[in-house]
């Protein structure tokens, strides 16, 4: 049975029909066509599909399209459009966070969230907030390092 | 030499689409009225198939159609070397990831519900999950190889049995390693479009291998190679991991696309993933190394024995790495190194970074260590007496007179990085004390890496570009060495600039498209920088030619001192611009095109099995790890890693040191964590996501360092050669010697990984329990 429900992603307002027990990884892919959320595993493990709901980071395969109701959510997709997100995109590419770039929007995604409520965190906290986000490619170095230079930017812009 | 482009950190052309989500990786093609596919797999890892009844999924809601082997219509099997594996298991099953039938549904989730009345009855065989137990048994697996042996290298230099009689010290180990997953972040999937004009497929996803996949392809269903066009999605990791698997669900998402005339869109799960994919070579060695009261060695002599699971894959080149790179960069006199691969009803084995070397390094360095433990001296002073120098001879005959050998500076630099020769010194110190349940030790590994594929692909090494110049001044490059997540791309892109005489912002980069770009040798081996770099050398040449012609037609002067060079082109008394010299190209009275197809090939190498060139060149390398063991809970933390590569140039020092960072992490996850609990009476893996297969996360990765130490090399167009690989290659014996120091005992965890249970073991055999 079909379910409305509304949310804000992205910024933008929406009120759409779903299947409540639906994946909301797969309303974003295939029902919204946001296909830059990815899957690796689908059981929260490897923090691939993590948005950002409510301003925390969370892994939408464990999360139902019902949940989506009523909430604020930022995909990878929104990230420019912040000042946050698109410092942080900037320092991804500029500092070398970036190589299979499968992992990056969920990266991404657990680094905004951190930023949104520490725009001071250390290099541990830091590691700490994605450390549900396996890579495979970069052994994290390069990835911390961009998020510093992020933070560094944003501070000194705020 | 004076270079523009290369050697500078430049952003990575593929960046911005993948910081945005824009970047269409496998899963990500959508088209109007798709099939989802979905493979049943194998109940039995060794069984006969005696009936696949498929009846009742075809009448499931939304199945387009359900095939089976019977539908192939050309050869029921693919290969890279050797052709041996069903994409769809015909009359018998040989592991657990062997597919049995592939259904196709309108939606995902009908094909899922589908596959589940797909109906197969079989007849169990025994299952062999035991390579030595595999050997000579009455239960063969491939008939071609009646004693289940596929193959295996054995190189012999010199007299090892007076080499060993001449030793003061002989130490003697048997060590083993385990399966491990290649685990990139995205599963395989693969999207298969049909034409409506003709016999034709376009596939898109994740495809290490193109040129590979389009013989797969055309093997088994009888399509013309032209019309198989592979375009490569962008590629979430692979590590030599997305190509047999990959190629075997193309076929069989091609052959549904074909049969339905509907495009075909195929994923896996990550379990399905895991239980499919290929793994690294689990491999067993019985080594003896010899050496005088010194600790010089004199012979090294091992047996290993690799398991190739159910299919040979990549199996006899992997033997001939572990055979060949596997003694390190030693001196010795003699050796004896005999590897060989057994078929068994496990996953199979194939490529994977570092293919074989990682498993034979790991082995060999902690014999290194026992050897100075008994000499009497640090693990540092054993290398430094016996490590290659600039013309000496390997422990495979070749003689090293062509570049520098600069695995002694990689190892000096590492260890002066990590301050090792005083931690050694302290930890050994604070490891005396035997009621110490806290310990910490540090440990080194070296490499060296024959570059590309080497003597046993003689002829095979080659590599082709297409680069056309543009009116408007482009340089547009076809490449087919693929984008896997390395930053090949942006390397190509960066050598073709530099080779061309152009700065980076004139250079497009074609995406992998096989019937764009000529047929090349695969992105594998960590050759796509060194053989991609000379074909693009061997292109900017022969364009530059025709170009010379060109301005020498339009400007009528001697072009024979012709520079192509920042945008430049000087001749005569002339200097032009790059445009202007396309621009004489293109003019009406000439009309020339500069466009050419670069090739390259790496030299016939000459070896024999002890003396020759078994690689055209090395990269040399060495990692050294610092580690703290907790006896009470088994755990070991990595304090810090230092890997250090000559790399001969780095094309771009960001990425350059991407990939050693990335390859110190994996060899961390191997030596420490993965497992994927492997049930040797069934051939079935337990641990078939992350919940249980334990990769490394951000918070066991520490603060590693990566140095470049870069000596151009000659036998390079740009410098370059190897770094994929070899930036795995050390680090699992870097940790291991680590972690037997600081349990005291070199080479006493002898078994991977050396995890939370070994080492816990490994304390209270050696140290007994914590005192109440």
């Amino acid at each position: 049975m079909k379910k409305e429900i509304t949310f804000r992603l992205n910024r933008k307002d929406y009120t759409i029909e779903v299947d409540p027990g639906a994946r909301m990884i797969d309303v974003l892919r295939d029902q919204l066509n946001l296909r830059g959320t990815k899957e690796g595993c689908g059981v929260g493990e490897c923090g691939a599909c993590t948005v950002v709901i409510d301003g925390k980071a969370v892994t939408s395969c464990l999360v139902s399209a019902a949940q989506m109701d009523g909430r604020d959510i930022m995909t990878v997709e929104g990230l420019s459009e912040t000042e946050i997100g698109s410092i942080l995109q900037k320092c991804f590419i500029q500092y070398g966070a970036v190589q299979c770039g499968y992992c990056t929007p969920g990266m991404l995604m657990s680094a905004y969230a951190l930023l949104l409520h520490n725009d001071n965190p250390t290099r541990e906290e830091i590691r700490d907030a994605i450390a549900g986000n396996l890579c495979r490619c970069t052994g994290y170095v390069q990835i911390l390092d961009s998020i510093e230079k992020a933070r560094d930017e944003y501070l000194a812009k705020a | 030499m004076t270079t523009y482009t290369i050697g500078k950190s430049t952003d990575r052309i593929d960046a911005e689409a993948k910081v945005t989500g824009k970047a269409v990786f496998g899963d990500d093609a959508r088209f109007p009225n798709m099939l989802y596919c979905k493979g049943v797999y194998a109940e039995y890892a060794h069984a006969k198939i005696l009936s696949i009844d498929t009846s009742e999924a075809e009448k499931m809601p939304g199945v387009a159609c359900v095939v089976t082997a019977k539908d192939i219509p050309g050869e029921k099997m693919f290969g890279e070397l050797y052709i041996d594996q069903y994409p769809i298991a015909d009359d018998m099953t040989r592991y657990l990831g062997d597919v049995v039938a592939v259904v196709a549904a309108d939606t995902q989730a009908q094909a899922n519900a589908a596959a589940k009345r797909v109906k197969v009855s079989y007849e169990p065989l025994p299952v062999l999950t035991v390579p030595e137990a595999a050997i000579g048994n009455e239960q063969v697996i491939n008939p071609d190889y009646p004693d289940n042996i596929c193959g295996g290298v054995h190189a012999l230099k010199g007299d090892i049995d007076k080499s060993l009689r001449e030793s003061d010290i002989i130490v003697e180990g048997h060590f083993e390693t385990q399966f491990v997953e290649h685990a990139y972040i995205e599963p395989e999937a693969v999207t298969v479009i049909p034409s409506p004009m003709r016999p034709e497929v376009t596939v898109l996803g994740t495809l290490q291998a193109p040129y590979n996949a389009r013989i797969s392809i055309h093997r088994c269903l009888n399509v013309p190679m032209s019309q198989i066009i592979i375009r490569p999605s962008a590629i979430g990791g692979s590590f030599g991991g997305k190509i047999e698997t990959a190629e075997a669900m193309s076929v069989r998402a091609s052959l549904i696309a074909l049969k339905t005339g509907r495009v075909a869109h195929y994923k896996l799960t990550r379990e399905e993933s895991i239980v499919e994919s290929y793994k690294r070579h689990p491999i067993n060695f019985d080594l003896q190394l010899g050496a005088d009261k010194d600790g010089y060695i004199k012979g090294l002599k091992v047996k290993a024995i690799g398991d190739c699971g159910s299919y040979i894959n990549m199996s006899p080149p992997v033997a001939y790495k572990v055979a060949t790179l596997g003694p390190g960069p030693y001196r010795m006199d003699s050796l004896d190194y005999d590897c060989q691969m057994v078929i068994t009803n496990n996953n199979h084995t194939g490529s994977m970074r570092g293919f074989g070397t990682p498993q034979a390094i790991f082995a060999l360095e902690n014999a290194m260590d026992m050897l100075a433990e008994k000499v009497g001296i640090s693990p540092l002073e054993i290398r430094r007496r016996n490590l290659l120098a600039n013309g000496d001879v390997s422990p495979c005959g070749h003689l090293l007179d062509f570049h520098e050998v600069s695995i002694r500076s990689c190892m000096e630099k590492a260890v002066k990085e990590l301050d090792y020769e005083r931690k050694y010194a302290e930890y050994k110190e604070q490891n005396k004390d035997p009621k110490r349940r806290i310990r910490r030790g540090v440990g080194i590994a070296t490499t060296m890496r024959g570059a590309s594929v080497g003597a046993d692909g003689n002829g095979y090494d080659v590599s082709r570009v297409l680069i056309e110049v543009l009116p408007d001044g482009n340089v547009h490059v076809n490449l087919g060495l693929v984008e896997i997540g390395q930053g090949l791309r942006t390397t190509q892109a960066m050598m073709a600039a530099e080779g061309m005489g152009v700065s980076l912002e004139h250079v497009t980069m074609g995406e992998t498209d096989t019937s764009r770009a000529p047929i090349t040798g695969a992105c594998i081996a960590s050759r796509g920088t060194f053989v991609g770099g000379m074909a693009i050398r061997d292109c900017c040449d022969k364009i530059h030619k025709i170009m010379a012609e060109a301005v020498a037609k339009v400007y009528k002067k001697p072009v024979d001192d012709i520079v192509f060079e920042n945008d430049r082109v000087r001749f005569a008394d002339m200097d032009i611009s790059f445009q202007d010299a396309v621009n004489a190209c293109y003019s009406c009275d000439v009309n020339v095109t500069p466009t050419a197809v670069g090739t390259y090939y790496v030299p016939m190498l000459k070896w024999d099995g002890h003396t020759g060139e078994p690689f055209y060149t090395y990269t040399y390398s060495c990692h050294v790890a610092e580690v703290e063991v907790d006896l009470d809970c088994g755990t070991v933390e990595i304090i810090k890693m230092v890997g250090c590569h000559d790399m001969g140039r780095s094309i771009n020092p960001i990425m350059a040191d991407g990939q050693i960072y990335g390859g110190m992490a994996m060899a961390e996850g191997m030596a420490i964590f993965e497992d994927l609990g492997l049930d040797r009476k069934t051939g079935r893996l337990k641990n078939t996501n992350y919940e249980n297969y334990i990769i490394p996360t951000a918070m066991d990765v520490p603060e590693n360092v990566a140095i470049r130490n870069e000596n151009p090399d000659p036998r390079s167009a740009f410098g370059g050669h190897s770094l994929g690989e070899p930036a795995t290659e050390p680090g699992v014996g870097a940790i291991t010697c680590a972690i037997n120091m600081a349990l005291g005992k070199a080479g006493y965890i002898r078994s991977l990984p050396a995890d939370i249970d070994r080492v816990f073991f490994a304390g209270q055999e050696l140290f007994g329990e914590k005192e109440a």
